[in-house]
């Protein structure tokens, strides 16, 4: 009877792999409950920009980054007259650590536990400064690591000098489902990145400029279902020195710290590979 | 006259003629006020030849020169005429201002460079903090906007994309940034001088080069209505064989 409890939920239970190159993603979705980690991808991969500009014209920057959900994003559109900028982005991605699923069943009852414990990390350190005098800047960018970003936004600024620096950094993410099987009830719903964002900004301004934070435990169902345990908005109308330094880590969590629940329940733990293929076995 | 203002012009004369020999340029002044503006007309005259006639502008209770201007003379005999628009100067670099600095008329420059070398105000470069200061030369236009930077041999610390662009048309200004200017933004300082009577040449608190040389470093020169005194106002002639005569009066309110 176990037995086919345990296959149901295996059953139950969608996993999606995919390698190509060197992109790798992921998606374990449980299907009574929707419960689903989201796609999970990322790649071996490494960038290194940099470079400046001097001169006098029109501006325009686009920039987006996205590798495992540490992401970046710049908008700039300076209108006609002097500007001096220069910058450095590195990137490291590496996805050559598997990834790890696990289902667990608790005796005397219907709980299960899912675990998927990810250890792909992502660095980014992305440096920019930029010296505008002239009609009107707007300059926008927004780093994100996994449900927390720091961002900062100028508009309409005929005075821009501006120092930032941003350091991400992803070393591994954990989820965790707990539900019965019966009620189809979810009694744990945890996404638990190790991450941090390191952001510090030295500006000077004369214009609009806003500053926004936020800090976020997370559940994976979606990403909107997040608590949030900081936030903030700065709003700035004038003649301005805006100096923010925020770093917001979140450390010591994930497989690490319930690596030694894990091996007293499950002492022989498959590889990941095995778990596919088991799946792929009760599924046909 | 107040004994003070006696003293103080007698100290200036002594001053002014420590190197002169037994032949000194002879000085007369006349003095002319129309509301704000000052001219000081003077008659110089020196068997030798004359070479220059420096006008100071002294606030009486500071001592500080407020303002100074020098012209190069030739003849034995010559009338020349100086105005004082009741100005001083003051010099920021955006956050920050230092005033009365010592800013003059920029003599003979080229005709190229002229619009954009109208005042210069002598100052200590520190390109990096604990570097030794480097004596040079900052050029503002006449709007006051800072176009060049040059020691006292020429070499040229600084110089402006409009500058650049009226001496050497075919250079980018990227370029020439990259490879020939050595001031750091945020690090490198110039200190302005202020004269005084009492003290001499003073520097002034470093004013840091916090912008882009594209945005002239936002280091401006501005011209600011002086508070109604009472000022001292003093002729200073050279003649040609490098004897100097002085003459000063104080300014009525």
């Amino acid at each position: 009877m176990e037995f086919q409890v345990r296959l149901f939920l295996l059953l139950a239970v969608l996993l999606i792999l995919c390698e190509f190159g060197s992109c790798r993603y992921y998606q374990v979705t449980e299907g009574d409950t929707g419960w689903t980690t989201g796609v999970r991808q990322s790649s071996n991969i490494s960038l290194d920009i940099s470079g400046s500009a001097i001169g006098e014209g029109t501006f325009y920057r686009y920039t987006e980054t996205d590798f495992n959900d540490v992401r970046m994003r710049e908008r700039i559109a300076a209108a006609h007259d002097t500007l001096d900028t220069a910058e450095r982005i590195r990137l490291i991605a590496d996805t050559t650590n598997p990834w790890e699923y696990t289902i667990e069943k608790f005796s005397g009852g219907q709980n299960y536990r899912i675990t998927v414990n990810e250890s792909w990390p992502v660095a980014m350190f992305a440096r920019r400064s930029i010296d505008y005098l002239g009609k009107g800047i707007s300059d926008q960018d927004i780093f994100g690591n996994n449900l927390d970003y720091v961002g900062a936004s100028y508009s309409f600024a005929k005075d821009l000098k501006m120092d930032r620096s941003c350091l991400l950094y992803l070393n591994k993410a954990w989820f965790e489902l707990g539900m019965n099987d019966s009620t189809k009830a979810i009694y744990t719903d945890q996404f638990l990145p190790t991450k941090s964002i390191d952001y510090q900004l030295n500006s000077r301004f004369q214009g609009l400029a806003s500053f926004k934070y936020r800090q976020a435990e997370g559940h994976t169902m979606t990403k909107e279902r997040h608590t949030t345990t900081s936030e903030g908005l700065e709003t700035y109308a004038g003649k301005f020195q805006l100096n923010r330094h925020i770093f917001m880590a979140s450390l010591n969590r994930g497989y690490l710290n319930n690596d030694d629940d894990w091996l007293v329940c499950c002492p022989t733990k498959p590889s990941l590979e095995e778990r596919i293929f088991a799946v792929s076995y009760h599924a046909s | 006259m107040h004994p003070r203002t006696g003293l103080l012009i007698l100290f200036l004369m002594l001053i002014f003629s420590l190197p002169a020999q037994c032949t000194q340029p002879e000085i007369q002044l006349t003095e002319t006020r129309e509301g704000n503006n000052l001219t000081v007309l003077a008659d110089i005259a020196d068997p030798n030849g004359l070479a220059s006639a420096t006008l100071y502008i002294l606030e009486k209770k500071s001592g500080d020169v407020v303002w100074t201007e020098q012209r190069i003379l030739q003849g034995s005999k010559v009338s020349v005429s100086f105005r004082w628009p009741w100005r001083t100067w003051r010099i920021s670099n955006g956050t920050h201002l230092i005033e009365p600095a010592l800013v003059v008329k920029t003599i003979d420059p080229s005709a190229e460079e002229a619009p954009y070398l109208v005042y210069s105000a002598p100052c200590l470069l520190n390109i990096s903090p604990g570097w030794p200061p480097i004596a040079t030369t900052a050029y503002f236009d006449e709007e006051g906007q800072f176009h060049s930077l040059r020691d006292l041999s020429g070499n040229e610390f600084y110089k402006s994309r409009e500058l650049l662009r009226a001496v050497s048309p075919e250079t980018s200004y990227g370029r020439y940034v990259q490879d020939n200017i050595s001031l750091s933004v945020g690090r490198s300082s110039l200190r302005f001088l202020l004269l005084n009577q009492d003290t001499g040449l003073n520097p002034f608190p470093a004013l840091v080069l916090e912008r882009s040389p594209i945005q002239h470093y936002t280091l401006t020169l501005e011209g600011r209505t002086a508070s109604p005194g009472p000022y001292i106002v003093g002729i200073e002639a050279s003649s040609a064989a490098g004897n100097k005569a002085a003459k000063f009066f104080e300014l009525p309110l």
